[in-house]
């Protein structure tokens, strides 16, 4: 299994690698290790390793199937291991996270809400969410104030 | 217990109060109304963030001029998307946290608005300027909402927050409150606990105190304390057991006590004495680390220590010091012991000494014929003879005395009553001669039995009393009785015997002081048997004593030989005549006025006197001659009259089976008894004619005639005398047919009355009567009861007569 995903990872990076730097491109997700810049389409993120949970969320009614890879496989991608990085929104609300918070599997870059893909309005397309009803832990003003919606960019870089 | 209730409700209490505080903390945790404010707060930013964008393409002066470009759409559509969006978002934490109709009215006002801008824009393609106008007008109808819904809400949210502080608020003060109690719980357990710490330190210091007491009181004792495991390992001792074995204490620890510091001859007892626990203590032999052995009195105990192991508590004291005067006051006992014997062994010498030369004085007085001497030498020579008698007795008296403090006697069984009977018989003449009679009265069952006492002490208590009698009496009375009644157990008598007499009586200042040496003999021996006189008498009316024994009876045995210390026989009247008898009589004695009396006195006898002064000589002279009698001192120079006794005794001389008198002088009276070496009976110093005549009669006239009955011992008296002792035969015989006929009294009774009825009237001559009752005697030995019936009918036919 983690040879197999290893594997996958590889090809990903080289993949990503030969891509051309589109700005601004439809869904597109930028991930910046210091002076490189990738930007993850929605096919690219759908093809890293998903994670699935259901919870419920202070914004939303009901509960919802969140899927999505983790945040964890997103900085991978980028080479990002140690530091903090920096999570930015559509409407400039920005947050920090240190990387050493950050697990394999959680809080993930949710693509999917049942199944679904959601847009700008269902603060979509990527939103972080932790799994808040499995731990009280998750229910703290940091974890919330850290589930950034409408998801722009990833980076290593500290802003202004 | 109480202590521990306290700490368990404390704890309780705390519990619960901590549980409260958690959830209230958890509240505080969970901040999702607070992320209620900030979204009403952002609505209000988000919607000024999409009008600016709306407002861009339609203000004048803008680089389109009246074309709306694609970007500028873009950022509209960007800007509503996010206003959409959180009008979502703060629509949903509404119905969650729940809000008032007003609040409720005004989001619902915005919801709607916001879907009919969203209808415009996604019909928009390429917007006009007109459309996009319309668009903002809208948005500018939505401020007063969405300013009244974020106002409103941040209102009502803090409402929520002032009520969620205050339940904080009141959980504190709950738990504040819950404090204090636990606080005083906790207080009042730390006394509690404060308390019970003093209570057991004061009694740790007490136990502490008593164990340091025990430690002195053991420390400080004379005694040595030694404490011993099982195995008798020392564990622990004291100082003076270090004293007394010349260590030091921690030295002896761990030492074998019983290997290491006992003698070797002590260890047995000592190990008897530990396993088998006695009270009293044992004397044993133990050893310093010197190897110097000493005597210690020992006693211990076994005990139980703190680790409840077995111990053994050892006290020794040392007793050599102890055992040392013991040795010295035994030294001064014996020492005291022999002064006193000395002294008695003085006077004794010295009374022989004395008498010696009395008996010469008194002997040849007797022998001067006072016939021929004028009155006034007569009387001169009655003043000589009564003066000689008198010193004579005294001198017997204190020899008597000396002698009753020397001897000691075993208790015999003895019948006493036999004994008083003996007594009245012997001094029948006494009494006669102050012209008195001696009346003997029994009574109570067990008259006649034997009784365990001392013989001689109650021979010479009645023989002083009864003498005494006689003596203070004048042509009177003198009644002795014997009255037997039960005593404390079925096998004791009470003894009393009573001593009357009609007398002068006694003054009373006389009476404390005695009468002489006889009242203090008596004294003597009733303290040796543990008995007291007791004195009633009346001045010139008579008196009498008494005095009470307590005697174990002997039942079933016969009555043992009386050592009865016999009086002298009757007198016998000077110048009797005696039977002619051809053989000489011998006399050996060392002292020659001793020779020069007996032979006088044995020639006015009739018989002819031998004088030898040597035991050999006796025994050479003994065994070549025949002698009808031979007087031997006894004790003499060489060879004494024992030793040469028992010469001539088991020798086949011709003198062998000769009666032999024992003289003495360290006798007062005469004894009738065989001596060991042979001597037929012993006499008394000074031998007078009468005794001399009596002892001849007894041991040889009976030995040899004894059929030949024409000797009356009757003949040798006065008239008065022997008429007395007729009757007194007589009655005796008739006490003898009493008992012999009465079916109720025993063989040992009837056999000790015929016998004593046998010597009685044999030595007055009624020789008839002697021989009926010697056959009615041997019935009674053989128990034969036809032929004691046969004798005692004789007996009574010849009574009658």
């Amino acid at each position: 299994m983690i040879l197999k995903r290893t594997i996958v990872k590889i090809i990903t990076i080289l993949t990503l690698a030969a891509l051309p730097v589109v700005a601004h491109a439809k869904d597109g997700l930028t991930v910046t290790n210091d002076d490189a810049s990738i930007v993850l389409d929605r096919a690219a993120v759908d093809n890293l390793p998903q994670q699935e949970f259901t919870t419920t969320t202070i914004w939303t009614e009901g509960s919802i199937t969140f899927s999505g890879p983790s945040l964890h496989a997103i900085i991978s991608v980028a080479g990002i291991t140690e530091g903090t990085v920096t999570l930015t929104a559509v409407n400039d609300y920005v947050i920090q996270i240190p990387v050493a918070e950050i697990t394999e599997t959680t809080p993930i870059v949710a693509s999917l809400m049942d199944g679904e893909p959601f847009n700008r309005r269902e603060k979509g397309p990527y939103w972080l969410v932790y799994p808040y009803d499995s731990d009280p832990a998750f229910q703290t003003e940091i974890t919330l104030s850290r589930s950034i919606w409408q998801l722009v960019s990833i980076s290593n870089i500290a802003p202004d | 217990m109480l202590l521990l209730a306290l700490l368990v409700v404390a704890f309780f209490i705390l519990l619960v109060g901590a549980r409260s505080i958690k959830t209230q903390i958890d509240l505080l945790a969970f901040a999702s109304s607070d992320n209620l404010g900030w979204n009403l707060s952002q609505l209000d930013v988000d919607y000024r963030g999409m009008t600016i964008e709306m407002l861009e393409p339609i203000t004048p002066g803008s680089p389109a001029g009246g074309e709306v470009t694609a970007e500028e759409f873009e950022n509209i559509q960007r800007g509503f998307d996010i206003f959409y969006n959180r009008v979502k978002v703060v629509g949903a934490t509404l119905t969650r946290v729940g809000v008032p109709d007003v609040i409720q009215e005004d989001f619902e006002k915005i919801a709607i608005a916001r879907d009919e801008m969203a209808d415009l824009i996604d019909a928009m393609d390429t917007p006009t300027t007109a459309q996009i106008k319309e668009l903002c007008d809208l948005a500018n109808a939505l401020g007063a909402q969405v300013r009244s819904l974020s106002t409103k809400g941040i209102q009502h949210l803090s409402q929520i927050q002032s009520g969620a502080r205050e339940a904080q608020h009141s959980a504190f003060l709950r738990f504040h409150g819950t404090s204090f109690v636990i606080l005083g719980f906790v207080l009042i357990s730390c006394l509690l606990a404060l308390f019970l710490w003093r209570d057991w330190e004061k009694r740790s210091a007490q136990v502490a105190r008593a164990a340091t007491n025990v430690t002195n009181a053991v420390n400080a004792a004379n005694s040595a304390v030694i404490f011993t495991d099982r195995s008798g390992k020392i564990t622990q001792c004291n100082e003076a057991a270090a004293h007394y074995f010349g260590s030091e204490r921690e030295n002896l620890v761990e030492i074998d006590f019983i290997h290491a510091l006992l003698d070797q001859s002590s260890l047995s007892s000592f190990l008897l004495y530990r396993d088998r626990p006695k009270s009293e203590t044992i004397q044993l032999l133990a050893r310093r680390s010197d190897n110097q052995a000493f005597p210690v009195e020992m006693s211990g105990v076994w005990q139980k220590d703190a680790e409840d192991e077995d111990i053994y508590i050892i006290y020794l004291t040392d007793i050599s010091e102890r055992l040392e005067a013991e040795t010295k006051l035994k030294a001064s006992r014996d020492e005291a012991k022999e002064a006193s014997e000395a002294k008695s062994r003085f006077l004794a010498i010295m009374s022989h000494e004395m008498r010696t030369p009395l008996h010469g004085v008194i002997a040849s007085l007797n022998m001067i014929d006072t016939k021929h001497l004028i009155d006034a030498d007569r009387k001169l020579f009655e003043t000589a003879c009564e003066c000689s008698n008198r010193a004579l007795e005294q001198v017997n008296s204190i020899l008597d005395h000396t002698r009753l403090i020397q001897t000691e006697e075993k208790p015999l069984p003895v019948t006493l009553s036999r004994v008083v009977k003996d007594i009245q018989h012997a001094l029948i003449p006494l009494a006669a001669a102050n012209n008195n009679t001696i009346s003997v009265e029994f009574l109570g069952d067990g008259v006649d039995a034997s009784y365990r006492t001392l013989p001689d002490a109650f021979s010479r208590v009645m023989y002083n009393l009864i003498g005494n009698a006689i003596k203070f009496t004048q042509d009177g009375t003198v009644k002795v009785e014997m009255i037997v009644t039960r005593g404390k157990t079925a096998n004791t008598r009470q003894l009393n015997f009573i001593v009357r007499d009609d007398g002068i009586g006694i003054q009373e200042e006389d009476s404390t002081k005695g009468t002489g040496l006889g009242l203090s003999i008596v004294k003597h021996s009733l303290a040796q048997m543990n008995a007291k006189i007791a004195l009633q008498s009346t001045f010139g009316k008579g008196s009498s004593f008494r005095f009470t024994l307590e005697l174990e009876m002997v039942p079933g045995t016969a009555p043992a030989e009386v050592a009865t210390t016999k009086a002298p026989p009757a007198p016998v009247t000077q110048g009797a005549t005696i039977h002619d008898d051809t053989a000489p009589v011998l006399i050996v004695d060392d002292n020659p006025i001793n020779r020069t009396v007996l032979r006088e006195m044995v020639s006015r006898l009739g018989y002819t006197p031998v004088c030898v002064t040597l035991g050999h000589e006796a025994v050479t002279t003994a065994r070549d001659t025949y002698y009808s009698l031979i007087l031997m001192d006894v004790n003499m120079l060489g060879m004494d009259g024992h030793e040469a006794t028992r010469e001539i005794r088991s020798g086949q001389g011709r003198s062998a089976n000769t009666t032999i008198l024992g003289v003495t002088a360290l006798m007062s009276q005469d004894h009738n008894q065989k001596s060991e070496s042979g001597m037929n009976a012993m006499l008394a110093k000074p031998l007078t004619a009468s005794r001399l005549t009596a002892a001849i009669k007894e041991h040889v006239d009976v030995e040899k005639h004894q059929s030949a009955d024409h000797e009356d011992i009757t003949d040798l008296m006065d008239p008065v005398t022997a008429r007395e002792l007729k009757l007194q035969s007589l009655t005796d015989a008739r006490t003898a047919l009493r008992i012999l006929s009465d079916p109720t009294s025993t063989w040992t009774a009837r056999f000790d009355a015929a016998h004593y009825a046998v010597g009685s009237t044999g030595i007055v001559g009624f020789i008839k009567l002697s021989q009926i009752l010697s056959e009615s005697e041997a019935a009674a030995k053989q128990q034969d009861q036809s032929a004691l019936e046969n004798s005692v009918a004789t007996l009574q036919e010849t009574l009658a007569e």
